[in-house]
């Protein structure tokens, strides 16, 4: 099974690279985030230096972790969302519109295996591009001293929602043949993972309360903010799992196989 | 080595292949004949596993390919039509990658790779993206890919369909030369194909099997649809009037006229009785010239015609 599975992953890897998506995906996102990085360091260099003058009133003891990682990662995960759909519509929608399904499906490889597959080539363009974006950290360290553990969160939570927000992505591109279509509506769902909370302000405080549980940032938030919180991980793994096994469901059905 | 029983599968209320059942035998070439949307391709699904059927069985090389679906697929090679393989990819590469899929040794990949460029002759091109190559050789990347790690069984969806002359010739040669070590399945539309590759021929239509049979017997002139090749010396319509008497005969149709005067015919019966005393009788009593009078064999278009008409009256 395994070489298999190892060929599939090594075979969609090389596509993400000689398409050459993986590439664009990641100097647009390290683009992005270095902007991001900067900007927010540089707002709070200016703030905590007001704060210094202003010891007086001195209620501001802002650190960098709250001014600086915990608005980056949060701007990092509005950049993942448009990312995210642009490494997932091809996966399915291409091999349906191509008629490649027709013989991958007749080859002795489990479903299983080919979603996993799937999932871990882009989920590693994924986890390349987030390490790119590591580099700021490094240059803020060589000038700066800084705990290393939020720093760590915040990336494992882009790495696990991402994981969640990839599979999404993968199971709408399973049920669609138009690459287009698959990457417009995972956008949109991933979109609206991302809002939810604003409908939880004027909801009743029990659907306020469901709201927030379903929504992505809710969780995102207490990664950013340095928190590993075991109720965030089972968000993010059974958002992944969930999806993983609706893929599933739709190669067995009818729409993949006649 | 292929076997299916009652087989039928069902898209919502349109029934594709209706409760069919045949056998291969190993080392056998099937000819799976039909006209368009006759039920090949659905047939050919179910049998590589691309989709279960909605009832009955599918058993290659002695295992259920709905109970083990894995170890069935093992078994089998399959060129879908149009083959659909990744364009995108040269074709060293995409066959490395098949070889893995398939399950070949690691050890045994890169002399399973050359194998499978050798005999379907792509070592020239190796290196060529696929997208790039012209259609004949895109077909032999399909078959090459097929027979990629031995498969028992090979099922070549419509193999030839939209190549030059040439190239057809090239793909029907690869597959003759594979005669004896594997049981193959070929569907086409295509009739002179099965005469000159199959051994046997399973004809259908609206998802039924019509007639199986060996392609000599189909094509057997001691089988009972008769027809006459006659040219007479008399004016057409009246000799057409004439055979037309006979019972017996269900058909006279006009050949075009040999010469001056001298007409050319094909007088069909339903093959009950033996008309030839009847019909020289009847040239003899009105004083024509018979100058050519022959049984003709049926070519095996007109047996699928025949077939496929009778069974659409």
């Amino acid at each position: 099974m395994m070489p298999k599975f190892y060929a599939l992953f090594k075979k969609e890897l090389k596509v993400f690279f000689s398409m050459p998506i993986a590439y664009a995906v990641i100097a647009v996102y390290a683009a992005l985030s270095g902007y991001f990085f900067s900007s927010i360091a540089d707002y709070y260099a200016s703030i905590s230096m007001r704060a210094m003058n202003q010891y007086s009133r001195g209620s501001m003891d802002l650190s960098m972790v709250e001014g600086i990682f915990r608005p980056y990662f949060h701007n990092m995960v509005v950049v993942m969302i448009l990312m995210v759909p642009l490494l997932t519509m091809r996966l399915f929608a291409e091999e349906k519109r191509e008629g490649t399904s027709e013989l991958l499906f007749t080859y002795p490889v489990s479903d299983f295996a080919i979603v996993s597959a799937k999932f871990l080539s882009a989920f590693t363009v994924f986890a390349a591009m987030t390490a790119v974006s590591l580099s700021s950290f490094i240059i803020l360290r060589t000038g700066t001293s800084f705990e290393i553990g939020p720093v760590f969160t915040g990336f494992l939570g882009l790495l696990m929602l991402g994981a969640a927000f990839l599979m999404l992505g993968i199971f709408i591109s399973s049920t669609t043949e138009s690459q287009l279509v698959a990457g417009v509506l995972s956008f949109g769902a991933l979109l609206f993972f991302l809002v939810l909370p604003w409908a939880a302000q004027s909801a009743a405080p029990f659907w306020a309360d469901v709201i927030k549980n379903i929504a992505a940032v809710e969780h995102f938030d207490s990664f950013a903010k340095g928190v590993l919180d075991t109720a965030d991980i089972t968000y993010c793994i059974s958002f992944f799992i969930l999806f993983f096994f609706l893929t599933l469901r739709i190669l067995e059905s009818k729409q993949w196989r006649g | 080595m292929i076997e299916l029983k009652n087989v039928t599968k069902r898209f919502g209320s349109k029934t594709a292949v209706d409760s069919i059942s045949f056998e291969v035998k190993k080392g056998e070439i099937i000819g799976f004949l039909g006209p368009n949307a006759a039920g090949k391709t659905t047939t050919m699904r179910m049998i590589t596993g691309f989709f279960p059927p909605t009832s009955g069985e599918v058993i290659v090389a002695g295992v259920d390919i709905l109970k083990e679906p894995l170890r069935a697929k093992e078994k089998i090679g399959y060129m879908p039509e149009n083959v659909p393989v990744y364009k995108e990819m040269d074709v060293y590469s995409y066959l490395k990658f098949i070889a893995e899929i398939k399950g070949v040794a690691r050890d045994k990949v890169e002399a399973s790779v050359q194998k499978a460029m050798r005999e379907t002759g792509l070592t020239d091109v190796s290196r060529s993206i696929i997208a790039k190559l012209s259609k004949g050789y895109r077909q032999r990347v399909g078959l090459a890919q097929a027979i990629m790690n031995d498969p028992e069984v090979l099922v070549l969806d419509e193999p030839t369909v939209g190549l030059d002359p040439k190239q057809i010739r090239e793909i029907r040669e690869l597959i003759k030369n594979m005669r004896g070590e594997r049981t193959i399945i070929l569907s086409t539309h295509i009739l002179p194909e099965v005469a000159m590759t199959c051994d046997r021929v399973i004809v259908i239509n609206h998802g039924k099997i019509i007639a199986q049979d060996e392609v000599k017997s189909l094509t057997d002139p001691s089988s009972k649809a008769v027809s006459i090749y006659l040219e007479v010396e008399a004016p057409e319509q009246k000799v057409i009037a004439e055979l037309k008497k006979i019972s017996g005969v269900s058909e006279v149709r006009s050949e075009s006229s040999v010469s001056e005067g001298v007409n050319g015919f094909t007088v069909t019966t339903d093959g009950e009785s033996d008309i030839r005393r009847d019909v020289v009788a009847r040239i003899m009593k009105n004083n024509w010239g018979l100058l050519e009078f022959r049984r003709k064999q049926m070519s095996l278009e007109d047996v699928f015609l025949k077939l496929v008409t009778k069974e659409e009256r």
